[in-house]
């Protein structure tokens, strides 16, 4: 196999040195945040060592159920919520982005515009608003206003993704469908969508991350039972500035919600691989 | 009709009828399928496949944006009904130091870490791109500053890096620079650390440039192989330009994110946008504002000014981007 | 109705209840009382508490919410908690939509300013201090024998409409391991600003390199610059809602501790903009050993101790020039209020009762929020096996001084945005990047503005 791309030039062991060393800069904070969260709350700001002097696991077993409630309650809630908002986001964003890609309508560029201006207000101005309309609808106290706006394509960041990775496959192979007798809806479904995995796979991972970590609309809309707090809301809960605080125990459960999305970028990363080089399609 | 002498019900039922009469009477002549155009039948089948994006927008969106662009011609403390005043608040924002500093200190923020953290993520990407060995391990490790995100936890991190007597103090230490600044507590240096964070972060734009490449036909490679192109000519001339699309998503993104951004200076600073409000970005400013001093009217004046700001930065982009984004689509 | 004249007799016939006061409060009893009175007690209801606090403050809350469902079991009490500041960003979104838990936890100038939009509840008709008012339709809420300067903080136009959890007062922490190192003894009974000043420059001569004498606490920390002030015009704030002083006292102030930096007496700018980007107990130069002195509240003791290997002990903040005109206060340090729009404002009323007056739930929440607010429940809270030394310290500390004080003084409700301004012009004078005299025109006039 060819390869291909910079620093072919370079000597692979110095290339594979410089990797590692960039890994190394890369993941000092994860281990900063590994070692302090293994020391006694006392120790932890200080001193500035990476490695305990005393170790303890107590972050981790106290901070389990530091809150009152256990942790496994609000990790199974933050993987519901991801599930949900990322099959959401896959559904209704690629929709909207095959229209905006593919398809000649009119006011297309105005919606067009319109769907990026609406990414461009900040949350602090539109959330007091959107409280108000969510709680004319009921919802408060339940996931809907977190999940149903993902079904409604409102994240527009993914249709804008999706629309400029839509663009950049070739539009015979539409046309080769169409004169096949495909219709639109099975040209999106047999040869775009497929054809648009790795920037799906980029969806579902982004979706999933900024959901697990979305603190403060999760906060305004689950508050009414800590049964129901994700992730997030309660990591929020260990540190105040205004009473004792946990920090090694944030450290611990920080590390530990850490795991879930780890472990969908590895699984999902694979999909990044099946462009359309590996698809065979081009062939 | 013998419907008109039940109840209320019935009244309800026959209120319906004529509706759905007419439209069950009228749906075959008016949507004759085969006499609509071509041109007409594809905007029909755009609108179905945004049905889900245009009840959001309408439903969701729409009315909160528009709520705030009323509530900024108004002073609104959140707690009583909003009283208009007209253009007070934009007015008030002309002759706001703290807004001027805020103004400042995010042009710096953006112009700075947008072209770094793109440039890093364009070299990592076609770096990693290469098959090696454990690739999908190496990927995983640049990927994972992303993963914390900006949290409480990676604030501490942070502020242990930077802080007093901290990490970063030891290592230049060791190059023999022994009175280095206070970095993230020194108003002159602190916003830096910021585009640290941000430089090292790169990770979202780096997996969407690795899912680009991932798309450009192999062949392409192999043919400029065999007129012996040179690997730089090669990145120029075929993955700069196929990846144009990308590049521009994600430098739009990039700027939209980088204007917003709020919550590494809100976690990193304590929310105080300090020291000395050295990295008291403009959306953390609104924040305090808003949610701070209770003044909802102020804050969503500073969001509108922010969004045409950001308008007119994304439009020239695109207009620019004429120029150098190249479309598969359009070579059809 | 609760007013200045009912409070003044109350604090005057405190003593006498206190000697005699049961273990267990009349909460148990409250739900038959006000049936026999005719006032509607829901068989079953569902209410939303809220409050702000680490994990500490959770585990005790989330302890007597226990206690209190198993003595009400059709009552069923929802928790909501965060940290303080992503608390009130929740509060003030809900509260645009009338939205508030049933019982929310709030502080300082939040009662004023959420009781004058009407998000509040006056408390009236459901609280007595008065014997005679016990059996009055809808009274739950028991105020005999509470401190009358922390019933007046929870008071809003002549109505009460926050219940207070617990008192703290201002006080000077120092580090006893560190001095007895230096070989001094703190600071005497009665000492001035000028004697502090004077301490500090000796205590340096005796400290290791890199300890100062004393944390930079001219804009953050305790209530500094309102005991300051308060030392010599008796308030911070007129009648109608402005400041007291003007520009010059602003810039003394500043001046008296950009002399004491000047000298190296305080930590530098940059390491408290360090303690302030942390703005947890964790992060404070006392607790780090970077300071022998800190300006805080009373209640930071018992916070502070078990984050430190060194013994750490407590005094009352310097006198002002006038000595006899006393600048520091007791008060509320944190308020139970009830919502306006909550529909079982009664149960509400119940928990909070049962929060300051039942025995076992007095003794749950310890001294974690502050002292209780009457002597009674003080000496219920004392005899408590989970009291720590540090505990203690705090009650002797405000039995010892709290008499000398002052009752709490009422902020106006624009009032919360003071804090933030003046922190910032004490943070640009600290690291330079202004003078004091700009840095307290500046700041006169954002406070101004921020008051009209």
């Amino acid at each position: 196999m060819r390869r291909h791309g910079l620093g072919r030039r370079l000597p692979r062991g110095v290339l594979h040195l410089l990797i590692v060393a960039g890994g190394v800069v890369m993941l000092y904070p994860l281990l900063w945040m590994i070692g302090s969260s293994l020391k006694p709350e006392s120790q932890i700001f200080s001193t500035s060592s990476i490695l305990p002097s005393t170790w303890t696991v107590s972050n981790y077993t106290q901070g389990w159920t530091g809150l009152g409630y256990s942790m496994t309650g609000f990790l199974v809630n933050s993987l519901v919520l991801c599930a949900l908002c990322v099959a959401g986001n896959l559904i209704s964003c690629s929709l909207a982005a095959f229209a905006f890609a593919r398809l000649r309508f009119p006011l297309r560029k105005v919606l067009f515009a319109l769907m990026l201006a609406s990414i461009m207000l900040p949350l602090h101005a539109t959330i007091v608003p959107q409280y108000i309309l969510f709680k004319y609808f009921g919802w408060i106290g339940t996931i809907l206003p977190l999940v149903v706006p993902k079904f409604l394509a409102v994240d527009a960041f993914f249709v804008f993704l999706l629309v400029q990775f839509i663009r950049t496959i070739p539009r015979e192979l539409d046309d080769s469908a169409e004169v096949d007798g495909c219709g639109r809806f099975r040209l999106f479904v047999r040869i775009i969508l497929p054809l648009s995995i790795p920037a799906l796979a980029t969806t579902a991972i982004f979706t999933f991350l900024w959901t697990w970590g979305d603190f403060f609309t999760q906060l305004v809309y689950l508050s009414g039972n800590p049964a129901s707090f994700t992730v997030p809301v309660a990591l929020g809960a260990f540190v105040d500035s205004t009473s004792q605080s946990s920090w090694g125990q944030l450290l611990a459960m920080s590390l530990v919600s850490l795991l879930p999305i780890f472990g969908f970028f590895i699984a999902f990363q694979r999909l990044l691989l099946d462009g359309i080089s590996t698809t065979g399609l081009r062939g | 009709m013998q419907l008109e002498s039940r109840g209320s019900q019935a009244r309800a039922v026959r209120a319906w009828l004529p509706r759905a009469g007419g439209l069950v009477e009228q749906g075959p002549g008016r949507l004759p399928r085969r006499k609509l155009s071509r041109r007409q039948r594809e905007a029909l089948a755009a609108y179905l496949f945004l049905l889900p994006w245009l009840v959001g927008m309408v439903g969701i969106t729409l009315g909160p944006m528009l709520a705030s662009l009323w509530i900024s011609f108004t002073r609104y403390n959140l707690l009583s009904p909003p009283h208009w005043i007209g253009l007070g608040n934009y007015d008030a924002l002309l002759h706001d130091p703290l807004f001027a500093s805020a103004v400042k200190v995010t042009l710096l923020y953006v112009g700075v870490s947008v072209p770094i953290q793109i440039g890093f993520a364009l070299f990592l990407a076609v770096l990693l791109n290469r098959g090696m060995k454990a690739l999908g391990l190496v990927r995983a490790v640049y990927y994972i500053p992303s993963l914390l995100g900006s949290s409480v936890a990676i604030a501490i991190v942070w502020r242990t890096l930077f802080g007093y007597d901290g990490t970063v103090d030891r290592v230049v230490e060791l190059f023999g620079w022994h009175n280095p600044p206070a970095w993230i507590d020194d108003p002159h240096t602190a916003v830096y650390t910021l585009v640290v964070l941000a430089a090292w972060q790169f990770g979202a734009p780096m997996i969407i440039f690795l899912a680009g490449l991932r798309n450009i036909p192999k062949e392409l490679y192999e043919a400029a192989d065999v007129d012996g192109a040179h690997r730089w000519l090669q990145f120029r001339r075929i993955t700069l330009p196929l990846l144009s699309p990308l590049i521009l998503f994600n430098l739009v993104l990039q700027v939209i994110g980088s204007f917003q951004a709020f919550t590494p200076a809100y976690v990193i600073s304590g929310g105080t946008g300090g020291p000395a409000s050295s990295t008291l970005f403009y959306t953390l400013y609104l924040y305090q504002e808003a949610f701070g001093q209770l003044d909802m009217g102020y804050g969503s004046a500073m969001a509108w000014v922010l969004l045409v700001a950001i308008v007119a930065v994304t439009a020239a982009i695109f207009a620019t981007s004429r120029r150098w984004v190249f479309y598969m689509d359009r070579q059809a | 109705m609760v007013t200045r004249r009912d409070f003044l007799r109350l604090a005057a016939g405190a003593g006498a209840v206190a000697a005699t006061a049961p273990l267990v409060g009349v909460s148990a009893g409250a739900a038959t009382r006000s049936k026999a009175a005719g006032s509607p007690v829901p068989k079953t209801a569902d209410i939303e508490v809220a409050w702000w606090g680490g994990t500490t403050r959770d585990a005790r809350t989330e302890g007597v919410i226990e206690l209190f469902e198993k003595i009400h079991p059709g009552w069923h009490l929802t928790p909501f908690f965060s940290n303080f500041s992503d608390y009130f960003d929740a509060m003030n979104v809900r509260a645009a939509a009338n939205n508030l838990p049933d019982v929310l936890q709030l502080g300082g100038s939040y009662v004023p300013e959420y009781a004058n939009e009407h998000q509040l509840l006056s408390l009236d008709r459901y609280s007595y201090g008065d014997p005679a008012d016990r059996y009055k339709s809808g009274n739950v809420i028991d105020l005999e024998g509470f401190d009358t300067g922390q019933l007046l903080g929870g008071t809003v136009g002549r109505h009460l409409y926050a219940v207070t959890l617990g008192g703290n007062m201002p006080a000077v922490v120092y580090n006893k391991s560190m001095l007895a190192k230096a070989g001094m003894q703190p600071p005497p009974k009665g000492y001035s600003w000028t004697d502090f000043a004077n301490y500090l420059a000796e205590l340096k001569k005796s400290l290791p390199k890199g300890v100062y004498p004393c944390d930079d606490n001219s804009g953050t920390g305790g209530p500094v610059m309102q005991v300051w002030v308060q030392q010599k015009y008796q308030h911070m704030y007129t009648r109608s809602g402005q400041l007291s002083f003007g520009v010059p006292e602003l810039e003394g102030y500043f001046q008296y501790w950009a002399a004491l930096r000047a000298k190296g007496l305080i930590v530098p700018g940059t390491l408290e903009a360090a303690a302030i980007e942390n703005g947890t107990n964790e992060g404070n130069p006392l607790v780090l050993g970077q300071a022998a002195f800190t300006f805080i509240w009373s209640n930071y003791l018992s916070q502070y101790q078990p984050l430190m290997k060194d013994t750490i002990g407590m005094i009352r903040y310097p006198l002002g020039p006038k000595g006899s005109l006393v600048g520091d206060f007791t008060q509320a340090s944190q308020f139970f209020s009830v919502s306006a729009h909550s529909k079982a404002p009664y149960v509400a009323a119940e928990f909070i009762n049962f929060c300051v007056n039942n025995g076992h739930a007095v003794q749950a929440l310890g001294v974690e929020r502050g002292i209780p607010a009457a002597v009674r429940n003080e000496k219920v809270v004392l005899a408590s096996p989970r009291l720590t030394a540090s505990d203690r310290a705090e009650v002797a500390f405000e039995s010892e001084y709290g008499p000398l004080t002052r009752g709490q003084p009422v902020a106006p409700g624009k009032s919360g945005a003071l804090t933030t301004i003046f922190q910032n012009a004490a943070q640009d004078i600290a690291l330079g990047t202004a003078s004091v005299t700009d840095a307290s025109e500046q700041a006169m006039s954002l406070a101004q503005k921020a008051l009209s």
